[in-house]
This record gives structure tokens, C-alpha cells and sequence, in this order.
């Protein structure tokens, strides 16, 4: 399975492809662009009773039958493996070096210029004006002057 | 009802140490760090197979929810749970990249205790390096399912996308990494 991950993309659809041109789209690829191999997925897909189950959909009782008992037993397998990385916690340092490396100023929200409000008062207004007649007069001496 | 009454009392609660650390209570922020940091180490480390670079990412992602604090707007369980899926996927992207081999230098190796380490049944081991050949798509979204036990509901606020298309990504997982372990397993 390489990054086309379009999970919109039927499966149907994907297994209309020509093997051909999978296999010629691997090897072009790089090893380290490789993933989990097409073929080898396309052979094992499980029974959408098997996903529901896992999903909590339905009770393992419903799929620990037939042809889908074999799955039941591999995923409840797999699921008691699960169940360490599940109470893994965080070594007790880690808190104390984040805590570290945090700055010491308060955080503050950085608001970029254009998005700042301007408050107009009538000093700011004049100084304004002031300064755009002072340059208006300086560009027309200069270009007045001989 | 009853369920959604603890998760509103406890959003306050962070709005409020937000609030403190806001005002200048810097210590404050230590709050947010120990109620949240489980879930997203173990997230960090599951995505990444080495405590060690599990540790940087929630390092990196907690000093920078610090210094955008005042960004929030809305959960922040779920605003640094962003941040460390997005660090999680750009370390990928950047190993991917520099063309490292993960099974030569990003296996598991480090984990707590030597009793730990020794514990690692040879499925959990087999399930790791499987894991490991995942896309990063398909690894978070299987990780938040069988791991972190989220709901699909649950999965599509935090990762921004649709249920239909995240329960696509767990089913395609399960069946690769059955196709990866089954011949031994079987």
C-alpha cells in the first residue's frame, strides 16, 4: 500500500486497476516510499462483521464463528498487546524538563499589525495631518527646485 | 447527559489555569501539562516507536501551546492533541525524508525498565515494526482507535475529517497489519 490514501476511493474501484500498473508504479518508487506491499493487503481483508466487532458494533459472541473465528482470535490477541501501550505513562522527568524550558515571560497574544485596531483620537489625527502636509511641501520643493 | 456535565466542569477548569498562566502564574501551566500528558506521550510514542523522540515531540508540542496560550479558542485538550499529531507526522515526514532507516535506528529500545523491555511478548515486538510500515495516516488513525480508544465521532473532531473516512483508514489498517502478522501468527 503505497500513500494513496484517498479513503473515498472504493476498494472496488482500486481493484479494477491492472496489477501491471501497480507493479510497475512500485518500482518506481523507492524503497523508502514503499509502504505495506498492494498485493499482500488486497488478500486479507477482513469480514465487515469482524470490523463491527472490533468497532463495539457487535458482540464477539456473533463473530467467534466460522470462517471469522480465526480473525476473532488473531485481533483479540493483538488487542491484550494493545493494552500495555495503553497504561504507559509519561516518564516522571519529562515534566519537570518541559516546565524547564518554558519561557519565563507570560504568554501573550501576538496579533500581527494589520490586524490591530487602530483607535483614532483627535491629537493622533492632527499629527497625522501635520505630517502628511510636511512631506506633501518637501515633495513639491523638491520638485520645484531648479 | 451525565457524561457531557464532567467534560464542561473540567473545560473550565482549563480556561481557568489558562487564565492564571495568562496572568503571569507560570507554575500553572503545570496543571495542564500533567493532566494531558499521558494520552499524548503515549499518541507521541505509538506514532513514533522510540520514547526518546516521544519525549522531544511532547517537549516541543507543550512549550509551544505555552507560547500560544493565548491562542486558544475552544478545547485545549484538543488544540495540543493537534499539535502532537502534527509533530508526530512532520518527525515522520522529516525520517522519511533523510531516508533513516527506522528499523536500524528508531526501534523501540529505550523503554522504562529493563523488566519492561524484557516483557515485550514477540507479537508486541512484530506488532510495532508492522505498525512502523504503515503510512502515518492510517498508523494514527489505528492508534486513536485501538490504543487511545476514541471514538470514531471523537477522532473525526480532533483530526478535522469525516467518520466515514477515518473508519476507511482503521479498516485498511487492521487488514495491512493482519496481512503483515498473520503468516506468522496464524
Amino acid at each position: 500500500m503505497l500513500d494513496d490514501l484517498n479513503p473515498e476511493t472504493p476498494r472496488e474501484v482500486r481493484k479494477d486497476v491492472p496489477q501491471r500498473a501497480h507493479k510497475k508504479d512500485q518500482e518506481v518508487r523507492s524503497t523508502v516510499e514503499r509502504e505495506v506491499p498492494l498485493g499482500q493487503h488486497e488478500d486479507h481483508l477482513l469480514a465487515p462483521a469482524v470490523h463491527s466487532w472490533l468497532d463495539g458494533e457487535l458482540p464477539e459472541a456473533a463473530v467467534r464463528k466460522g470462517n471469522t473465528a480465526h480473525d476473532v482470535e488473531f485481533w483479540r490477541n493483538v488487542n491484550n498487546q494493545m493494552e500495555r501501550a495503553r497504561r504507559m505513562r509519561t516518564p516522571q522527568h519529562v515534566e519537570a524538563q518541559i516546565m524547564a524550558a518554558l519561557p519565563h515571560h507570560a504568554p501573550a497574544l501576538i496579533t500581527p499589525w494589520w490586524r490591530r485596531e487602530f483607535v483614532i483620537t483627535p491629537m493622533t489625527a492632527v499629527s497625522v495631518a501635520a505630517a502628511l502636509v510636511t512631506v506633501a511641501v518637501a515633495a513639491t520643493v523638491l520638485l520645484i527646485a531648479p | 447527559m451525565t457524561e457531557t456535565q464532567p467534560r464542561v466542569v473540567e473545560q473550565e477548569t482549563d480556561q481557568l489555569i489558562i487564565q492564571r498562566v495568562l496572568g503571569g502564574n507560570r507554575d500553572a501551566f503545570r496543571l495542564l501539562i500533567t493532566r494531558y500528558s499521558d494520552p499524548l506521550y503515549r499518541h507521541a510514542l505509538c506514532m513514533t516507536g522510540s520514547p526518546d523522540v516521544a519525549e522531544d515531540i511532547l517537549q516541543l508540542s507543550f512549550i509551544k501551546a505555552y507560547q500560544h496560550l493565548a491562542e486558544v479558542r475552544g478545547r485545549f485538550d484538543a488544540w495540543v492533541f493537534r499539535i502532537v499529531a502534527n509533530g508526530c507526522k512532520d518527525w515522520l515526514k522529516n525520517i522519511r525524508r533523510s531516508h533513516l532507516s527506522y528499523d536500524e535506528d528508531d526501534q523501540p529500545s529505550a523503554y522504562a525498565t529493563p523488566d519492561e523491555e524484557l516483557d515485550r511478548s514477540e507479537l508486541r515486538t512484530d506488532l510495532d515494526g508492522a505498525l512502523s510500515a504503515l503510512p502515518a495516516s492510517l498508523r494514527e488513525a489505528f492508534i486513536m482507535k485501538h490504543v487511545e480508544g476514541r471514538s470514531y465521532e471523537e477522532m473525526a473532531d480532533l483530526l478535522g475529517t469525516t467518520v466515514g473516512a477515518l473508519k476507511m483508514r482503521v479498516h485498511r489498517a487492521r487488514e495491512a497489519l493482519q496481512a503483515l502478522l498473520e503468516e506468522k501468527y496464524a
